[in-house]
């Protein structure tokens, strides 16, 4: 059985433009060279900073963007750089829950109208059908029927993520996206709305993926993870052998980072500064100088490639390598 | 001794739709040189609070109808609109926003702005170069990377992280005596975050300044603060020792939100039911006896008085059954 989602080589260039008329001074790798699977019924998680090209592959997946290089199979079958008409046929599998729900719905349509329209577009169903899968969704993600005739600012913020949910839910999509599923969400909220997902999850069949910055989330939601720093892989593997043994460097300072709530000390992060601009990477790793354990050679010399660490755990970095060269018995504490 | 005390505030806000009672009755305090975290969820009346304090309310919409700011001993809503400019706003009492992009200005060089919030918070007209050298040991402190070169620069050549060291030192230039940070780092990515609170933390150490946080990252809190005051729908639920808070949480309200945290889930996802309610017309009794899985008859009628259950760990709940529990607000 093929995997639900493959990502091989995926990398998107943006145009960096100055000027009146615009030219193109140089490229920016906002994804750069990432492969990864998804397989059937997991849930995968991917993490990173701001800008480090989270969304972007996501909305590359869908086929928002065209990828400047490599392949997106969905189900087996090549989903990227298809024509319009046969991605159409994708999507409707395939959905995307974007980061603020509220600004995704139409204000002047009533929910009802919205919920209703993805069927329109996708599918032959009569109203009387149309109606009845609309409410057996919006019963599904925790509303009434009755929520259907109104308006999109007469919900919270909590509920306009479930009828988010519910509009992609109507299609009976295999694997949906969520950019940042809770971002702007109280705690309490969160709580219940990831609730409803793992709910959804058992009760359709589906497969996530996750896009988020928050470690707490994907450690509780995630059954794999990548981290991602500034468009490239640096860290993917079961989520319990990342959380428990991270190897990448940025990994472990971006779990350091997170303040856990609970009494204790806190020593803070491991980084100085703030992530290079993408369009001016250094030369080598990316990470290299924030990195604590960085070196002149290999760092500076070469960018690292993913490898294997522990079963399953792949990471791209020269010193973790080391640490974990126990063959040649040249192991290096960090 | 607290330098900060807010007794009994009540404060309504008059709209079309009718009065929204932001804040009733909150009671909480600020001791010296401490810290202290205001945690709830949104629109539960902490940068109401906040505002409250800085006098920067608009009233109307805004009313205070009951209650005091005590500051170092003096009513803070009794002052006049030019005592709370000359002594309080910007000079015994700051504010770190919460977007640092927009505190700056963006047509000056933060220099001249950093000199600017240092001649009026120390009302003090120094020489040029005496000025610049005190904004460059400002830089310093809160570890600006070469300050002087900094100085000519404009807010948009900053990147977020340094922002927020900026109005850090602008908030510390005035030596204030209280500090109020709303939401110092919500605008930050994950790694800059972290630098933020502890740099915080160390400077106002030094100074022995005492800071109201006012932020929804119960992580944060346990990791920075000395007490934590817990506020739900304009009320204070809990205000206690932040080990204390954390490893007895003792009002529902605080048990569920710390059950809601992703890190302390166990088995299947909980979180908690239902809504703030609307504070056009809040619940009667305990404000949160709609959501509480514990809630007894007791909770529908009287608001709880403040009961202190732990040394310094006072809570507002009807199921810790005392002197003065059944006491209700008038």
């Amino acid at each position: 059985m093929p995997a639900m989602l493959e990502v091989k080589n995926l990398t998107k260039h943006f145009p960096i433009t100055r000027g009146f008329p615009k030219r193109t001074v140089g490229w920016l790798a906002a994804v750069d060279r990432v492969d990864f699977t998804v397989q059937a019924g997991e849930t995968f998680g991917l993490v990173g900073e701001s800008g480090c090209g989270k969304s972007t592959l996501g909305k590359t997946i869908l086929g928002l963007y065209k990828p400047t290089a490599g392949t997106v199979c969905f189900q087996g079958q090549v989903i990227s750089g298809v024509s319009k008409s046969a991605a159409r046929q994708v999507r409707r599998e395939l959905q995307y829950v974007y980061q603020d729900p509220g600004a995704s719905l139409n204000p002047w349509w009533t929910v009802g109208w919205s919920l209703r329209e993805p069927l329109r577009v996708h599918t032959p169903l009569s109203p009387q059908e149309i109606t009845a899968r609309v409410e057996e969704m919006i019963t599904a993600v925790g509303l009434t029927p009755d929520h259907l005739q109104r308006y999109p600012h007469e919900f919270s913020g909590g509920q306009q993520r479930r009828l988010a949910l519910a509009r992609i839910l109507v299609l009976q999509p295999r694997l949906v996206i969520f950019d940042e599923p809770t971002a702007g969400l109280d705690v309490s909220v969160q709580a219940t709305i990831l609730q409803l997902l793992q709910e959804l999850k058992e009760r359709f069949a589906l497969t996530y993926l996750f896009i988020s910055h928050d470690l707490g989330i994907v450690r509780l939601m995630c059954d794999q993870v990548t981290v991602m720093y500034l468009g490239h892989i640096m860290e993917t593997g079961p989520t319990e052998a990342i959380f428990q043994a991270p190897a990448h460097p940025y990994t472990q300072a971006l779990l350091a980072a997170v303040p856990k709530p609970e009494i204790g000390p806190w020593q803070g992060t491991l980084l100085q500064g703030e992530p290079p601009r993408p369009d001016a990477l250094p030369s080598g790793c990316r990470f290299r100088l924030r990195c604590p354990y960085a070196q002149d050679d290999p760092c500076a010399q070469r960018e690292p490639t993913l490898h294997e660490v522990a079963p399953g755990q792949v990471v791209a970095c020269h010193v973790a390598s080391r640490t974990f060269d126990l063959v040649s018995g040249r192991a290096v504490q960090p | 001794m607290a330098i900060l005390e807010i007794n009994d505030l009540v404060v309504d806000f008059e709209t079309d739709q009718g009065i929204v009672q932001a804040i009733d009755h909150l009671t909480l305090s600020v001791r010296e040189g401490e810290i202290v975290g205001l945690v709830g969820e949104s629109g539960c009346g902490k940068t109401t609070v906040a505002r409250c304090i800085l006098g920067v309310i608009p009233r109307p919409p805004a009313r205070v109808r009951a209650g005091e700011i005590l500051f170092q001993g003096e009513d803070l809503l009794r002052l006049s609109e030019a005592e709370l400019t000359t002594r309080i706003r910007g000079k015994a009492i700051t504010l770190i926003p919460q977007d640092p992009l927009t505190a700056l200005n963006p047509l000056f060089p933060v220099g001249i702005q950093l000199g600017d919030m240092l001649r009026w918070g120390t009302r003090q007209r120094h020489r040029p170069r005496a000025s610049r050298e005190r904004i460059i040991s400002m830089l310093q402190q809160v570890q600006m990377p070469s300050p002087e070169a900094q100085l000519g620069k404009y807010p948009h050549e900053f990147s977020g992280g340094q922002r927020q060291r900026l109005v850090i030192a602008a908030a510390l230039a005035s030596a204030p005596s209280l500090i109020i940070a709303d939401e110092p780092t919500s605008a930050l990515d994950v790694t800059v975050q972290a630098q933020i609170p502890l740099l915080l933390k160390a400077l106002v150490q030094e100074r022995g300044t005492s800071v109201l946080l006012i932020t929804h990252d119960l992580g944060v809190v346990a990791k920075l603060c000395d007490r934590v005051v817990v506020m739900y729908a304009g009320q204070e639920a809990e205000m206690a020792p932040t080990a204390s808070a954390f490893t007895h949480p003792s009002h529902p309200y605080t048990w569920k939100l710390l059950e809601s945290l992703p890190e302390r889930q166990q088995g299947d996802i909980r979180g908690i039911p239902g809504v703030v309610p609307p504070l056009i017309d809040p619940p009667q009794g305990c404000r949160f006896h709609t959501r509480c899985e514990f809630a007894i008859p007791l909770c529908r009628q009287p608001q709880p008085a403040a009961l202190e259950v732990l040394p310094d760990h006072w809570v507002r709940c009807h199921l810790f059954p005392g002197e003065g529990s059944y006491a209700c607000h008038a």
